[in-house]
């Protein structure tokens, strides 16, 4: 189980992007041998959208993506890609063990059901939502929340009403970048709330083992790294917001 | 120290879409889903990938055979409420899916019947977080909003949750041998203040003093 009792993860998601393409049979073949752990399934596709700004004419194209599988209380989701899988864990978050143990169900059903292909990318992506009571002020510093924040010259004269911020960068483990972003989430999901997101995405795309136990110890140690950055990212008033 | 003005409505900026926080798109192939799903993909800031698990879901009133407008509607409903799981009790939870699962039952619906919407149990679940009350009993309007009902031996309390925080609430109070009964709408953040009158109490826990008063 997480540390913390009301962990603030909206979604947790592991995601092993591969190398080529999967026809669409054999993501057919991964939904089946799946759908005993999913039984609900929609394809899911892209759209794109022409417009001829000349002749006004619109057009509206549609291209399979794969498919999302899905539990009867929905909180538990796979994603099956023409080029990977994922899996993801909505809130309440179950603990790293669980969501691991479901990605690496679903990427042996893949690999049983697919063509050998390289994992090219492995991404562990989690967004949290801080909410923060009100409690009747109509200020909140940043500050008193959140480590990774936007840093502001005196421009104004007032607070500031909105703001996003994103950064890329290696991490402090070989091989390991990550990309954070913060931002106030509107509206905010309770009321006399406040609420910041913070979507930190791990992630590797060079020298990833190709023998699978090798991978999921390296995919264990992402999570170590994710809850490093975000350990790093908020301070000990958010830390009590989800005790 | 950077101040956040919680009052002013933020400007709408970029915002980090989730990876999967929306339904998907149901196989349907009728031209105005398609024509709803390609504006939707025009105004979207989000990669390709958060696009494909972002795809809205066309309206549970309008598309689609009335099996899967339900399964939409509980889906929907479902998602929505992991938004917010951190706070809830995990039984409270459980019981809850229960009954939606009951009222969205295949059997209980005519084809006619105009299923739930997300936009009312949006204001439903931030009623039920905000007011924190015993789990409501659970119903739907003719017009696709959620009902949430609380009884107290004679007493009765039944609010319709639409749209936007808007709340349409009705209630029944025995008073020794008097029956009285009251009526309105409001939104969520005036609603303890509304029920004052009516010894909310009896029904929400989170009711401040000096509304309770």
């Amino acid at each position: 189980m997480p540390p913390y009792p009301k962990a603030p993860i909206t979604e947790g998601v592991i995601h092993l992007r591969v190398a080529g393409v999967a026809t669409a049979d054999e993501q057919q073949k991964v939904v089946h041998r799946l759908t005993k752990h999913y039984p609900h399934s929609n394809p899911l596709q892209e759209f794109s959208l022409r417009i001829d700004t000349t002749g006004g004419e619109v057009a509206v194209d549609q291209k399979p993506q794969g498919f999302r599988l899905n539990t009867n209380d929905q909180t538990d989701v796979v994603l099956v890609f023409p080029d990977g899988i994922a899996a993801a864990r909505l809130a309440p978050y179950q603990g790293w063990e669980y969501l691991r143990d479901r990605a690496r169900v679903a990427h042996e059903e893949w690999r049983r059901s697919t063509a050998h292909r390289a994992v090219t990318r492995i991404g562990i992506r989690y967004l949290n939502r801080i909410d923060i009571p009100l409690n009747g002020v109509s200020q909140v510093d940043l500050a008193t929340y959140l480590a990774f924040r936007p840093q502001i010259p005196e421009i104004g004269i007032g607070p500031i009403v909105g703001y996003m911020v994103q950064a890329t960068l290696a991490t402090d483990t070989p091989l390991w970048s990550a990309s954070i972003a913060s931002t106030i989430v509107t509206p905010p999901p309770l009321l006399n709330h406040v609420s910041l997101m913070l979507d930190i995405d791990v992630f590797r795309t060079e020298q990833i083992p190709g023998n699978e136990a090798e991978l999921w110890r390296t995919i264990d140690d992402a999570r170590l790294i994710k809850n490093r950055v975000f350990e790093r990212c908020i301070t000990d008033e958010s830390r009590k917001l989800f005790a | 120290m950077i101040e956040l003005d919680t009052a002013t409505l933020p400007h709408k900026s970029f915002k980090p879409r989730s990876f999967l926080s929306s339904l998907p798109p149901p196989a349907s192939e009728a031209s105005e889903q398609l024509r709803r799903a390609a504006i939707a993909s025009v105004v979207s800031s989000t990669s390709t990938t958060s696009r494909l698990i972002q795809a809205s879901v066309p309206p549970a009133a309008v598309t689609g055979s009335l099996q899967h407008r339900l399964y939409n509607a509980l889906a929907a409903s479902k998602i929505r409420t992991a938004t917010v799981a951190m706070h809830l009790n995990q039984d409270w939870r459980t019981r809850f899916f229960s009954q939606l699962d009951n009222l969205l039952a295949l059997e209980s619906w005519d084809p006619d019947d105009v299923p739930p919407s997300e936009e009312s149990f949006t204001t439903l679940l931030r009623m039920v977080l905000f007011i924190r009350g015993r789990r409501p009993g659970l119903g739907a309007s003719a017009s696709g909003n959620f009902i949430a009902t609380w009884t107290e031996g004679l007493d009765r309390l039944t609010i319709e949750c639409k749209p936007a925080d808007v709340v349409r609430w009705v209630l029944i109070r025995q008073l020794g041998s008097d029956r009285e009964s009251a009526a309105g709408e409001t939104t969520l953040p005036r609603l303890l203040e509304v029920l004052a009158p009516y010894e909310p109490r009896r029904w929400f826990r989170n009711v401040p003093d000096q509304v309770a008063a």
